[in-house]
């Protein structure tokens, strides 16, 4: 058998500079990882609060519903004579169209979300009553896409 | 033929001492970076988790046609039921890995509704909130035991009124 010893020199400052290097590297890993963290923890806030907004503006919007039905319900038990329209305009922010038949309104949300709903004010033998015709979640503001056309690639020329 | 590899190393004792000071320091600096990265992560997946649970439950709410069908999931849905300042407040518990557990108690989400009847029907304010039983480490104390929460109404009307 023929040992063969071969020295390498760390030199001075070798050990001081791996250490350096490796502390460096698993600051650099720790500080990816607590970055990657918190723009999930960001994401997550984020759809928290468009949750929140929407389930606060779906709240006021059943809110306005029940002001109508009583509203309705008062004009039903009081046996009122006059326009229906008069009586329920009363109610902040509520629209007619076709002459009181049907009624709309919007509930906006902070979030650029709005919900507008739409009811057929209808009456049988009771007296009148609602009917949802339209439950509808949509932006206040869309993106303007006018100015922004992009030429596009039309096929072979 | 066997080689043998040896370092000749010429350190010095400031040196190693440099060495182990450095390697201490950031390894502290490390340590509290890797664990306000776990413990974000888990609020991050919390909050999506709980989000997902209180959506959920608030839909059931919100697709149910009276007071009573709502009282009525809720019972069986809920580990616990109780009165407070003539609110309903119900409570179920969720482990560590957010299965729905009466022993190990990690994560709360507790529904409270409170009733306004109205001439012609009945609204609901609801509001469901997931909490966590114990803060997380590593992050600042104040608030964070509440998770996620939302706040809604629900109009039951007594007659008339009907989705189309």
């Amino acid at each position: 058998m023929d040992n063969k010893k071969i020295n390498v020199p760390v030199g001075a400052g070798g050990i001081l500079i791996i250490t350096i290097f490796i502390s460096l590297c698993l600051m650099i890993f720790s500080v990816l990882s607590f970055a990657s963290a918190y723009s999930d923890l960001k994401l997550a806030k984020r759809a928290q609060d468009m949750t929140e907004d929407y389930y606060i503006i779906h709240g006021n919007a059943e809110e306005k519903l029940s002001e109508i039905n009583d509203a309705l319900f008062e004009i039903n038990t009081n046996k009122t004579s006059g326009k229906i329209t008069d009586k329920l305009s009363s109610i902040d922010g509520i629209s007619f169209i076709d002459e009181g038949a049907i009624l709309q309104y919007e509930v906006y949300g902070e979030k650029n979300q709005k919900i507008s709903v739409i009811l057929n004010i209808l009456q049988d033998s009771t007296g009148y009553y609602y009917k949802i015709a339209s439950w509808k979640l949509s932006n206040i503001d869309m993106p303007d896409y006018e100015d922004n056309t992009i030429d596009v690639w039309k096929g072979t020329e | 033929m066997n080689n043998k590899l040896s370092l000749n190393s010429k350190t010095s004792l400031w040196e190693i001492i440099m060495s182990v000071l450095i390697f201490t320091v950031s390894g502290v600096i490390m340590l509290n970076c890797f664990g306000i990265a776990r413990f974000t992560q888990i609020r991050a997946n919390d909050k999506t988790i709980a989000g997902a649970i209180i959506q959920s439950d608030m839909e059931i709410i919100k697709s149910l046609n009276s007071a009573d069908e709502v009282h009525e999931f809720l019972s069986d849905s809920y580990d616990s039921n109780n009165m407070d300042n003539g609110k309903y407040v119900y409570r179920k518990y969720y482990d560590k890995s957010w299965k729905q557990s009466s022993i190990d108690k990690e994560y709360a989400v507790c529904i409270t509704l409170s009733h306004n009847n109205s001439k012609s029907g009945n609204l609901i304010n609801i509001n469901i909130t997931a909490e966590k039983e114990k803060p997380y480490p590593f992050t600042k104390k104040e608030g964070l035991n509440k998770v996620f929460s939302v706040d809604s109404k629900k109009f039951f009307p007594a007659s008339g009124g009907s989705h189309g």
